[in-house]
């Protein structure tokens, strides 16, 4: 019946959204964390005298650590943080690409392809002079 | 419901047209419904069903992008709709597919043989999809803090406090960075954009939360909502340039400067298959995308035999946009020789080629478009005078008709009238002289 079909297709696509929801929460969550190591690595940078030692707060626990072994921790969340941050952004792409499929858009024009920063760079500067 | 994909910004390249109301600027698209059908009256297009539809057709060929090298001629008597197809299609388009309109005679130039004209003018109609992907931090700002060093010499420090409506965080600033923000002079309730590859700060406008802080603020400022989400977002903008928009930038040093003058003068062959190589690398990696457009070529009968045996060879290539051609000539003599052919082209090109042809327009559809110029060009025409117009573009031809609205209307409104009635219709015939009118000895 029509009505099941109707049904059904709202189901999917409601879904769908809701990923893409779930994701884009998720990247924010994720940038927050980023911001706040980032933070925390300047601090320590800054106002700690190498040798002594810094309290760290890791999860519920507080850790007194050696400033060193605590900045290379911290450099070692921010690259995880990172690359962690890259799969969200080609996961959203994914569930993007499916909710337009399933939606009867058509294609976003360019979506898939490598960027050339660089190059495209160039091209639009000598273009828009 | 669903979300919105904030994945991508679609840029636009932004120029101000000048809107002057041209023969054709009624036209905004084919007016076709979704199963390719004509409406009788629609986007500004009237009648002409067989071609319009057919012209659909190609329409979504165009679309797929798949299939290139296609040519189409559009023919009929003059003033039956040609160029105003041509601009249908053009709009129905839009602005993402690369369209090139030129008449036939154009190729002829001292500046350039015609072989470079026409392959200029197909480079032009292919274009090249890119995308670059750069990092932007991006929040409305809570506080700058600069610390000069007491001694006088030596580096500034500064700290920024950025937020967004979902976090808040602090930035250690460099020397070059105190100095852009300091050039920007961003303050506290400012919107920026930083570029995270080049340090670029760019002020977005003052927040909505901020706008009570004076009372009075300059004709510049714009308020825009405080960003939401990610301070550190990725940003990935697609452009599309075309073919000859590229060869000219790497032809020449200065070769942004010649795409505006016009003076590109030759490109040499080297050039142009340096282009196409690395397009097609680019293309292979998945960089690029080749969006295939329309060339639409108008007065075709004007190109000579040497045109023609150059575009059936350059139909060929594997990078050729879809040729549109128009002409309003029968059979005529080919340009550069002495032999005959329908609308002046060689038969082995016509062979080639898809033809629409185009009907002459009856009666009501005249006067249909008669109805939509008066309402274009803002001429409040009585009933009557539309009638005695439209028998006019019976007895002579649509054009004339077309003219006569123009000239009447100014002579209405310089005598105050409302109306255009058929006093001054008539007026206007004895004034200009339609050419069937005139009769030579």
């Amino acid at each position: 019946m029509d009505i099941e079909k109707t049904q059904q297709f709202l189901i999917q696509t409601e879904t769908a959204a809701q990923e893409i929801l779930i994701t884009k929460d998720e990247l924010v969550a994720l940038d927050f964390r980023r911001q706040k190591t980032r933070e925390a690595f300047r601090a320590l940078k800054n106002d700690m005298i190498p040798g002594e030692k810094a309290w760290m707060s890791v999860g519920n626990m507080f850790v007194k650590t050696r400033t060193l072994k605590a900045q290379n921790l911290l450099e070692r969340e921010m690259k995880e943080l990172d690359k962690d941050i890259s799969d969200l952004h080609n996961k959203l792409k994914e569930q993007v690409k499916m909710l337009r499929d399933l939606e009867g858009k058509p294609e976003l024009k360019g979506f898939d392809l490598q960027p050339i920063t660089k190059e495209a760079d160039i091209i639009m500067k000598a273009l828009s002079k | 419901m669903a979300a919105i994909p904030s994945v991508k910004v679609a840029e636009v390249r932004e120029f101000s047209r000048i809107e002057r109301i041209g023969t054709h600027s009624h036209i905004r698209g084919l007016g076709l419904d979704d199963a390719l059908e004509p409406r009788e009256v629609s986007q500004g297009m009237v009648g002409q069903l067989t071609a319009r539809r057919a012209s659909g057709v190609v329409l979504e060929m165009i679309r797929e992008g798949k299939i290139a090298g296609r040519a189409v001629l559009i023919a009929g008597q003059p003033g039956t709709g040609k160029t105003a197809i041509a601009m249908g299609m053009a709009q129905a388009l839009g602005d993402n597919t690369p369209f090139t309109s030129m008449a036939g005679s154009e190729i002829y130039s001292l500046e350039m043989s015609k072989t470079e004209a026409l392959t200029q003018a197909f480079r032009k109609s292919i274009g090249v999809r890119i995308k670059e992907e750069t990092e932007i931090i991006e929040g409305e700002v809570v506080e700058v803090q600069i610390d000069r060093p007491a001694t006088g010499t030596g580096a500034k420090v500064g700290k920024l406090t950025l937020k967004t409506t979902d976090m808040e965080t602090v930035y250690d600033l460099g020397n070059k960075m105190i100095e852009s923000l300091i050039k920007e002079k961003a303050q506290a309730g400012d919107v920026i954009t930083i570029d995270k590859a080049t340090g670029k700060i760019s002020k977005l406008g003052r927040s909505f939360t901020r706008a009570r802080d004076y009372d009075a603020t300059g004709p510049q400022t714009r308020f825009v909502q405080c960003p939401e989400g990610e301070l550190q977002k990725r940003k990935e903008v697609t452009h599309t340039v075309t073919l000859h928009e590229i060869d000219v930038i790497n032809s020449r040093t200065q070769g942004f400067l010649a795409l505006f003058s016009g003076d590109t003068g030759e490109i040499k062959s080297e050039v142009r298959d340096q282009i196409n190589s690395k397009v097609a690398e680019w293309r292979e990696e998945g960089k690029a995308e080749i969006v295939p457009g329309v060339l639409f070529i108008d007065e075709v009968h004007m190109l000579d035999m040497e045109c023609f045996s150059f575009l059936n060879r350059a139909l060929e290539d594997d990078m050729a946009p879809v040729l549109i051609m128009a002409t309003n000539r029968g059979i005529t003599k080919i340009r550069g020789t002495k032999y005959r052919s329908p609308h002046g082209i060689p038969i082995d090109l016509l062979d080639r080629m898809v033809i629409i042809a185009t009907q002459p327009y009856e009666e009501k559809e005249m006067k249909q478009i008669l109805k939509i110029r008066c309402e274009e060009e803002d001429a409040e025409m009585q009933e009557d005078a539309l009638l005695v117009l439209t028998r006019l573009s019976m007895e002579t031809s649509l054009r004339y008709a077309i003219q006569l609205i123009t000239v009447a209307n100014l002579i209405a409104r310089k005598r105050k009238a409302m109306e255009v009635g058929t006093q001054i219709v008539i007026e206007v015939l004895v004034l200009f002289i339609s050419y069937s009118f005139l009769h030579f000895p």
